[in-house]
């Protein structure tokens, strides 16, 4: 079981994290609704 | 004394081995207590293994330019029987058992070590103010940050202490205490060279690279540090050399100082014969943020097996290792599908130039303990404004070189990045061989 962030610093982390987070998910809709979500997987990768 | 010229001076027989070693033990005896450069300094071993160099030499048996170079290592590259902290209370007492492939490589090609250099805590951050070993002093003004996270092997390099450094670089590590510090500085390739011991930070994003005084010292040491094997391409005349300098992001938000003498070394680089031609880069923005949430959650799924010892973390380092654990998975995958997008956008651009020139951070080298810069009048958090032009370099994997090209109003050194093509060093360090002579600052 993790250890959790303890509570007084949670909610300034995660004001930090999701101010990060907002750029990439922006950028991550743009690129999905131009190339879709390909699927790669390569059975023989690591051999 | 560069590493061509201790080279020379060694075969010329005007110094030997023991006294060149002798010389940084000396300078590392005089200038260790202000600049906290080492944090071990091995100087029985070092002095032993350069009379061992010396006979080796009066045989005839000369292991080539690195023979008998006395170097030191950034404190978180395993060195067998030599304690190897990472700046971090939780590896304090850990002495390895083995030696990094890297130290493996300069030790056969004949450079002594002389000990092991100070870091930024666990390599995650850019000040070098060690909670658990204290602050690095830059020695171009000991009220300044050298920059980090290898700020000790700048710190080394830039005083003397040795004649090169090993540095590793997630977000910049190498490069920043290379500008901050006025000395050479090479993330290579990702993958160029063996990262095999190294204690990691990001797997996908470490590299490892000297920092040295002059570029033919990064040629040299590069070549002994890197992967054999890999076809390299043919070594092309800078009068050919097509550079292209950025006309969006990286000239805006710049300390005014450090864009005049980028630019001037750009104008100098068509001395040499070089194509300057103005471009639009990718965006940049997003690259940063990629890389901040690959590394964030990377870091922090290597530390959660010692998350129970959260008091024997630095606060900076518990707060960026807080942030990556509330990273979901959703979005570090999504940060590595955009990490590839972007790096289709770079190897398009890099069809029509072959390096690319930035200024290597915004900013001259900040006071110890200073939290915010100004950046066109705004305040700007010092480790986000020295990452701001390297970062995504390491999220492209390209190799970068950040030479010395001029100093600040303040007299305090300003870096130029030059970015090329994956397995391109060649290219790289002929560029700034040819350019070097021509730029203002001087070591």
């Amino acid at each position: 079981m993790p250890i959790p962030i303890p509570d007084d610093q949670r909610v300034r982390v995660q004001l930090i994290v999701d101010t990060l987070l907002e750029q990439l998910r922006q950028q991550t809709q743009l690129l999905t609704a131009e190339t879709g979500f390909p699927f790669e997987f390569d059975p023989e990768a690591g051999e | 004394m560069t590493i061509g010229e201790a080279a020379r001076a060694l075969r010329s027989r005007e110094i030997s081995c023991l006294e060149l070693t002798n010389r940084c033990l000396d300078e590392i005896a005089k200038l260790n207590g202000r600049l906290n450069a080492f944090i071990t300094v091995t100087g029985d071993s070092a002095r032993k293994r350069a009379s061992e160099l010396d006979d080796e030499l009066a045989r005839g048996v000369d292991r080539g330019p690195l023979h008998g170079i006395p170097i030191a290592h950034k404190d978180l590259v395993w060195t067998r029987g030599v304690r190897t902290t990472s700046g971090s209370k939780l590896f304090a007492d850990f002495v390895p058992d083995r030696d990094a492939v890297v130290v493996e490589k300069l030790d056969r090609a004949g450079a002594v070590s002389l000990g092991k250099t100070g870091l930024h805590e666990l390599a995650y951050g850019v000040t070098s103010e060690n909670p658990h070993f204290g602050v690095i002093r830059n020695p171009r003004d000991l009220e300044r940050s050298p920059g980090g996270s290898s700020g000790g092997s700048g710190a080394a390099v830039a005083a003397d202490m040795a004649l090169m450094a090993t540095g590793t670089d997630t977000g910049g590590s190498i490069r920043i205490p290379a500008t901050f510090c006025g000395v050479v500085g090479l993330k290579p390739t990702y993958g160029a060279v063996d990262k095999t011991r190294v204690h990691p930070l990001s797997q996908t994003l470490d590299h490892v690279g000297p920092l040295v005084r002059c570029v033919a010292d990064a040629r040299l040491t590069f070549e002994a540090m890197a992967e054999t094997g890999r076809p390299r391409p043919g070594r092309v005349e800078s009068r050919h050399v097509r550079v292209g300098l950025p006309e969006n992001y990286y000239f805006s938000g710049v300390d005014a100082d450090v864009t005049v003498a980028v630019q001037q070394a750009a104008r100098l680089a068509e001395r040499t014969g070089a194509s300057v031609t103005p471009v639009q880069v990718p965006d940049i923005e997003v690259l940063n943020a990629v890389g901040r949430v690959i590394l964030s959650a990377e870091a922090s799924a290597l530390y959660e097996p010692q998350w129970d010892r959260r008091e024997d973390f630095g606060h900076d380092v518990l707060a960026l290792l807080n942030q990556g654990r509330l990273v979901p998975a959703t979005d570090y995958i999504n940060a590595q599908r955009l990490r590839r997008k972007l790096l289709g956008e770079f190897h398009a651009l890099f069809r029509g130039i072959d390096v690319l020139f930035t200024p290597t951070a915004p900013i001259t080298a900040p006071r110890i303990g200073q939290k915010q810069v100004l950046l066109n009048g705004e305040p700007y958090d010092t480790r986000l404004a020295a990452t701001r032009f390297v970062r995504a370099i390491n999220v492209l994997g390209f190799p970068a070189l950040s030479i010395p090209c001029g100093a600040s109003k303040e007299g305090l050194p300003i870096g130029m990045q030059m970015i090329g093509r994956p397995f391109e060093e060649d290219l790289l360090l002929g560029l700034g061989e040819a350019i070097e002579p021509l730029l203002p600052w001087k070591l």
